[in-house]
């Protein structure tokens, strides 16, 4: 009975909150995928500036994780170890980003490769569940000699009449 | 007419026929049109923006399938720019543009670091990127614009 008396002070519950903050936080499973890595345009030259675009999607094997994750994604070609490009994007449950990077094409028939190199959050640390959905490639495209003319498009192939889009406005502001 | 003169007329004819034949193909307008208003204010390192657009399957933003995407470079001066950048997308491959659902248009900044080096700032890293080449603050960004098709 004294024992319970003395566990119930003030002081012991202020003890017993602080140990509870100082625990460990418990890992969340998280599961990111590169879906898919597309590549335009498909029918490139050398020095042509291809665009390549990683779609990632967070598919969490429980709906109760809401806690987002920043992926670090890297871009390679082919099989090269050094990458290309190297982003971190935020994912919450549920949610699809892409990541776009432009590459000046080289001669042959090359692979685009999107990897997620790591993951990371601010409170309870990510452990990947699914690490075989972490890379993807692209579709084979061949690079031939010769160069292009400056934008990126093919030759039209058009099946509608042709619109115009005003878009909403880009920024940048420095500072003064 | 002189004999050379009527021999010179009719080597150009073909010529000009030729020309004539191609001129309503290169007045053809692009698939989509967009027209990308842009401000840059003092940023006085960018010496170059381009500006990307793509238009997609999917309803989503970005999403389902590329049909095509260009780009246009707009050279920059004295840290600002003001002005609607236009951007010719043509679907290529095998999609028609009849099933773009949704586009985006998304913004590289081009310039010199404060020790000379080139950089290039595009959506995913802009902050950092800017930041850190240029040692000064990037106040305020919009670097992507998205939407769907209108139909």
């Amino acid at each position: 009975m004294s024992a319970i008396k003395v566990a119930l002070t003030p002081s012991a519950v202020v003890l017993a909150l602080v140990c509870v903050g100082a625990a460990p936080a418990r890992a969340q499973n998280v599961d990111v995928a590169v879906e898919m890595v597309q590549v335009t345009p498909t029918a490139v030259k050398v020095n042509d500036i291809v665009t390549i675009i990683a779609t990632l999607r967070r598919l969490d094997p429980r709906p109760a994780n809401t806690q987002p994750v920043d992926v670090l994604v890297q871009l390679f070609v082919d099989d090269a170890t050094t990458p290309i490009s190297t982003q971190t994007v935020t994912l919450r449950q549920g949610e699809t980003v892409t990541v776009r990077t432009q590459w000046k094409a080289t001669e042959g028939k090359h692979e685009l490769r999107a990897k997620i190199a790591g993951l990371s959050a601010r409170r309870r640390t990510p452990r990947d569940v699914r690490p075989s959905n972490d890379e993807a490639r692209s579709a084979p495209i061949v690079v031939t000699p010769g160069s292009s003319p400056s934008s990126s498009s093919p030759a039209p192939s058009r099946a509608s009449e042709p619109r115009t889009i005003t878009t909403d406005e880009l920024s940048m502001v420095g500072a003064r | 007419m002189a004999p050379a003169k009527r021999r010179a007329r009719r080597r150009l004819a073909p010529l000009s026929l030729a020309l004539l034949a191609l001129a309503p193909a290169s007045a053809l307008a692009a698939d989509f049109t967009f027209r990308v208003p842009v401000t840059l204010t003092n940023v006085p390192s960018v010496t170059s923006i381009r500006i990307d657009c793509g238009v997609w399957t999917g309803v989503a933003s970005a999403a389902g399938t590329i049909i095509g995407t260009a780009f246009t470079i707009v050279p920059v001066s004295d840290g600002s720019y003001s002005g609607v950048v236009t951007v010719e997308v043509d679907a290529s491959g095998t999609l028609t543009a009849d099933q773009a659902r949704s586009y985006s248009c998304w913004l590289t900044a081009m310039g010199r670091s404060s020790t000379g080096a080139e950089y290039g700032a595009s959506p995913a890293d802009m902050q950092s990127v800017y930041e850190s080449a240029t040692g000064t603050t990037l106040t305020s960004f919009r670097s992507t614009v998205s939407g769907p098709i209108p139909r």
